[in-house]
């Protein structure tokens, strides 16, 4: 099995519970394929670097989980249809990612912690 | 024309053990122009083997819109 990390952006309309109900269908999606999820959070709602879909805002999910490897081409491709996901990245990790402190936590949190690690 | 200066250091040999990591745009923003071009290497002094890291993760940057590829 390996570790994989998938940053994904939702519509920025998707606030709340219309926002975890989408997390929790991409985390559904994964445990479906025989993936397990490692660390599932909000990153944060950022300003986009340049307009996706006509939109200039997104919130960016965090998303660590271990799985085979042809599990991943197909999250990868049920994402690609998905229309509330606007983009994401999925790459293979070297080892375990750390536990994240507190699963789903607020927006606000998520930004400060970014902001400390620079 | 001969770059005087001083010898430039690599910023992620010596400086400090920080991770090049394509969500650390804080970081990744020092080596990008203000039209979001790539910073050659012998211009930030950064080693070949960052600088490919590097590279990626301004990339990676670029495709999940943390980075502006054009101004």
């Amino acid at each position: 099995m390996r570790y994989y990390e998938t940053l994904y952006i939702i519509h920025p309309d998707y606030e709340d519970e219309r926002l975890s109900k989408v997390q929790n269908e991409v985390d559904a999606r994964v445990k479906r394929e025989g993936g397990s999820i490692i660390n599932s959070y909000v990153w944060g709602k950022r300003h986009l670097a340049y307009p996706v879909n006509k939109r200039h805002y997104g919130t960016y999910m965090m998303l660590h989980y271990e799985a085979k490897e042809p599990m991943v081409f197909k999250l990868n491709s049920w994402m690609e249809l998905k229309s509330e996901l606007l983009a994401y990245i999925t790459l293979k990790l070297d080892e375990k990612p750390a536990l994240h402190e507190t699963n789903g936590e607020s927006v606000e949190s998520a930004k400060s912690v970014r902001d400390k690690d620079s | 024309m001969a770059i005087m200066g001083r010898r430039r250091v690599c910023k992620f040999c010596e400086d400090r053990a920080i991770q090049i990591d394509y969500k650390n745009v804080r970081q990744i923003r020092k080596f990008v122009t203000e039209q979001g071009k790539i910073i050659p290497g012998r211009v930030t002094g950064t080693c070949a083997k960052h600088q490919r890291t590097l590279t990626t993760a301004i990339k990676r940057a670029r495709n999940i819109a943390l980075l502006s590829p054009s101004g």
